[in-house]
C-alpha cells in the first residue's frame, strides 16, 4: 500500500528508491564480512516484521473485539458467554493464548471458515492459483509498457514521448482501479463486445482443464485445449490490464528518473566518445545499469499484486484471494480474512527481503568486493 | 592531437538540460510557481463541498421510483440511479463526505505520525526501532486486507473509516518527519540550542519541526489524494459509509452491476469526480515538493 503512495508522488518515491538500493551497494562495497552481517540484520529484521504482523492480527481478533462474542451473537446469555470462553481457552492468559496461536499457524492451521466449515488454509491454497496467474499477468503487461516508455522518455526528458508517459503517470495512479475496470467492462464488452463478461476465469459454457497447477491458462496449455486456453486469456486481459495501469506506473518513473542519472554518468560519456552507436548505449548500456532499483521495485510491485487486489477481483468476479476476503467479509466470516492477511504480509516481506538481498548480487560491483 | 578526436563532433548532440516550459509560467513569473491549475481544481471542489446544498437542484437521498435510471438529460444532468435519485446532486454532496472523512484522517495521521517521527528520529535506539518496526509491520499489509481486517474487529462505519485513514497513512508521516529530523540531530544550530539550555521538547518544537513543514505539506496534500482513493474504494466494496448516504465510492458501486447493461452514468459520474479530486490533490502535492525541493 506504501506503493500506492509513494506512486502519487511519483518523484519522491523514485528518489527514495535508488537512494535506498544506492546506499546498499556502497554499504555493501566493503569486506565479506561486512555483508555477511547485513544479509543477517536483513533476515532479522523480516522475522522480526513477520512476528509484529502476527501480533497485529492477533491483538485485532482478541483485543479490539471478543471473539466469543462474535460466535454467539447478541443473544448470548453471560453463562454460555463464560462456557465458551472456558471451552475455546480464551480464559487463559493472553501471552499464552498468543503461544498457541503462533504454534497453530505454525503448524499451518489458519483457523476454520464459520461459512464452509472447511479449514481456511486450504480455501486459500485452493483460490491463491487465480490471484498468481493475475498477478503474473498484470505484471508481464505492465514491464512490456513501462520500461520501454521510461527508457524513451529518458533518452529525450521533456520530449513528447516524456510528457505523454508522464500523463500516463499521473492518470495511472489517479484513476481509481475499479473504475477503470468498470469503463473498460463497458467499452470493451458492451460498447465493442471485444472482451467476455466480466464474470471469473472462462466462460461458464467451457469446461475447465483437468486441474494440475491450478493455473488455468497454463493448465489449458498442458492439456492441449485451445478454447479453454482462447477464453481463459480473453477473461484474464482486462483485470490485468486495469491492474498494470494502476499499479505499475512507479517502474515507468523510477526507470525514467534511475536512466537520466546513468546517462548523465561518464562511462556513458566514454562509450559516446568511443563511438558506440547509440542504440547500443543506450538498450545495453545504459538500460543494464538502470535494472537494479527497477528490479526491486518491480518485485515490490508483484509482492504487493500478490497480496490480492481485492478491488479488482471484485469488479471481475475474479476467484482468487481479494474476493475471497471480502467474501467472507460479506459472511461475518473471519478466520478466513486473518488468513489472507497473514499470506499476504508473508509474501510482502519475503518479496521485500528477497529483493534486497538480490540487490547484492545483481550488481557486479557489489560481487567484486566481496 | 586536436585532429584525433576530431569526431567529436559528428557525435549527437549532448543531453539539453531539463527547462521548465509554457508560456504562462513567464506571463505570470513567479505566482505561476505557486498556483496552477490544481489549486483551480481543490478550489472548486471546496466551493462545492461548502455550497452543495445551494448547488445541488434535488434532495440528494430523495429517491423517486418512477424515474430511475433516466439517462442524463436537462432535468438530470448526470441521469438518475435505481432509487430514481439525481446523480448531480448526489455527486456534488458526496464531495463533503469524501473530502471531509480525507481531510479528517490526514489530519490525524499528521497528529500521530509527527511527534511520533520527530521522537523517533530526536531519540534514535529503542524508540526510533520500535516504531520504525511497527510502521513497516502496518505498511507490509495490502491495504484493503489491513482496512477489512479492522473493519472485522471494530464494525462497520464512517468512523472506522476515519480511522483506517489516519492509520495507513500516520507511518507516511511518522517516516518523512524521522528522515527530517535525523540529518538534523548533528546540525551545529542544534547542538547551540542544547547549550543555550533548551528542553530537548523545546529544541524539537522550536528549531527542528519547522524544517519539516514542506515535506509535511507536500505530504499531506499527497496523502489526501490517497485518502480519498481508500475511501471510495472501501466503500465501493461496502464499508464506511451507509447506503443511501452520498459518497462516491458506493456510487460507483451502486451502478457496477448495471454498466454491463449499458446503463454508464451512475457509476461514470462519480467515479470522474473521484479521478479529478485525486488528480487535483495529486498535483498540488507534487508542485510543493517542487517548491521545496529546488
Amino acid at each position: 500500500m506504501n506503493l500506492t503512495v509513494c506512486s502519487l508522488i511519483g518523484i519522491s518515491s523514485g528518489a527514495d528508491f535508488s537512494d535506498r538500493t544506492l546506499n546498499h551497494v556502497q554499504s555493501l562495497a566493503a569486506p565479506a564480512a561486512r555483508w555477511s552481517i547485513f544479509v543477517a540484520r536483513r533476515l532479522g529484521s523480516a522475522a522480526v516484521a513477520l512476528l509484529g504482523v502476527t501480533i497485529l492480527v492477533f491483538i485485532v481478533t482478541h483485543l479490539l473485539a471478543d471473539p466469543v462474542y462474535l460466535l454467539i451473537g447478541q443473544r448470548g446469555t453471560p453463562a454460555m458467554i463464560d462456557s465458551l470462553r472456558h471451552s475455546l481457552g480464551y480464559d487463559r492468559p493472553l501471552w499464552v493464548q498468543y503461544f498457541s496461536y503462533l504454534g497453530s499457524l505454525v503448524h499451518g492451521d489458519f483457523g476454520t471458515s464459520r461459512y464452509t466449515f472447511q479449514p481456511v488454509a486450504g480455501e486459500i491454497a485452493q483460490r491463491f492459483p487465480a490471484t498468481l496467474e493475475l498477478a503474473v499477468a498484470a505484471m508481464i503487461l505492465g514491464l512490456l509498457w513501462t520500461i520501454p516508455l521510461g527508457v524513451f522518455s529518458a533518452i529525450r526528458p521533456g520530449g513528447i514521448v516524456d510528457r505523454i508517459s508522464q500523463g500516463l503517470v499521473e492518470f495511472g495512479v489517479a484513476i481509481p482501479s475499479f473504475w477503470l475496470g468498470l469503463l473498460l467492462v463497458f467499452f470493451l464488452y458492451y460498447m465493442l463486445k471485444i472482451a467476455p463478461a466480466p464474470i471469473g476465469q472462462l466462460d461458464i459454457t467451457i469446461d475447465a482443464p483437468p486441474h494440475i497447477t491450478g493455473l488455468i491458462v497454463i493448465d489449458a496449455i498442458i492439456a492441449g485445449n485451445t478454447t479453454a486456453l482462447g477464453s481463459s486469456l480473453a477473461h484474464l486481459f482486462l483485470p490485468a490490464l486495469t491492474l498494470s495501469v494502476t499499479s505499475c506506473p512507479p517502474i515507468l518513473q523510477l526507470t525514467r528518473n534511475t536512466m537520466i542519472q546513468v546517462l548523465r554518468s561518464d562511462f556513458i560519456r566514454a562509450a559516446r566518445a568511443l563511438g558506440l552507436p547509440m542504440r547500443t548505449i543506450y538498450w545495453r548500456y545504459a538500460l543494464q545499469n538502470t535494472m537494479l532499483p527497477v528490479t526491486t521495485m518491480a518485485a515490490m510491485t508483484f509482492g504487493y499484486l500478490l497480496g490480492g487486489t481485492v478491488l479488482v477481483e471484485t469488479v471481475f468476479s475474479w476467484p482468487g484471494i481479494g474476493l475471497y476476503a471480502v467474501q467472507s467479509m460479506q459472511r461475518a466470516d473471519y478466520d478466513p480474512i486473518l488468513g489472507v492477511v497473514l499470506l499476504a504480509a508473508t509474501i510482502y516481506i519475503l518479496v521485500y527481503l528477497a529483493a534486497d538481498l538480490a540487490a547484492l548480487f545483481i550488481d557486479p560491483r557489489v560481487r567484486d568486493a566481496s | 592531437m586536436q585532429a584525433d578526436i576530431v569526431n567529436v563532433a559528428q557525435l549527437p548532440p549532448e543531453l539539453p538540460p531539463v527547462q521548465p516550459s509554457g508560456q504562462i509560467r513567464q506571463l505570470w513569473g513567479e505566482r505561476a510557481q505557486v498556483f496552477n491549475g490544481y489549486w483551480v481544481v481543490l478550489g472548486l471542489f471546496v466551493v462545492v463541498a461548502i455550497l452543495a446544498p445551494v448547488l445541488a437542484p434535488y434532495d440528494p437521498v430523495r429517491s423517486d421510483l418512477p424515474n430511475q435510471l433516466l439517462a442524463p438529460s436537462w432535468q438530470h444532468w448526470f441521469g438518475t440511479d435505481i432509487y430514481g435519485m439525481d446523480i448531480y446532486s448526489r455527486v456534488l454532496w458526496a464531495t463533503r463526505t469524501d473530502f471531509s472523512i480525507a481531510l479528517i484522517g490526514v489530519l490525524l495521521a499528521v497528529i500521530v505520525g509527527v511527534p511520533l517521527g520527530a521522537i523517533s528520529g530526536y531519540l534514535g535506539g529503542l524508540a526510533d526501532d520500535a516504531l520504525s518496526r511497527f510502521s513497516e509491520m502496518i505498511q507490509a499489509i495490502p491495504l484493503f486486507l489491513f482496512a477489512l481486517m479492522v473493519f472485522a474487529a471494530l464494525g462497520n462505519s464512517s468512523r472506522v473509516l476515519v480511522g483506517v485513514v489516519a492509520l495507513v497513512n500516520a507511518p507516511i508521516f511518522l517516516k518523512l518527519t524521522r528522515s527530517v529530523v535525523l540529518p538534523l540531530r548533528g546540525a551545529d544550530f542544534i547542538a547551540a540550542a542544547r547549550c543555550a539550555g533548551l528542553r530537548p521538547i523545546q529544541v524539537v518544537i522550536k528549531h527542528i519541526l519547522p524544517n519539516a513543514l514542506a515535506p509535511v505539506s507536500s505530504q499531506f496534500s499527497i496523502s489526501c489524494a490517497y485518502a480519498i482513493q481508500i475511501t471510495a474504494g472501501l466503500s465501493f466494496l461496502g464499508f464506511g459509509v451507509p447506503i443511501p448516504y452520498p459518497e462516491w465510492g458506493s456510487m460507483i458501486q451502486e451502478g457496477a452491476s448495471r454498466i454491463i447493461y449499458g446503463e454508464w452514468w451512475t457509476s461514470v459520474f462519480p467515479g470522474l469526480a473521484v479521478l479529478i479530486a485525486v488528480l487535483g490533490f495529486g498535483g498540488v502535492g507534487r508542485q510543493l515538493h517542487k517548491m521545496y525541493a529546488s
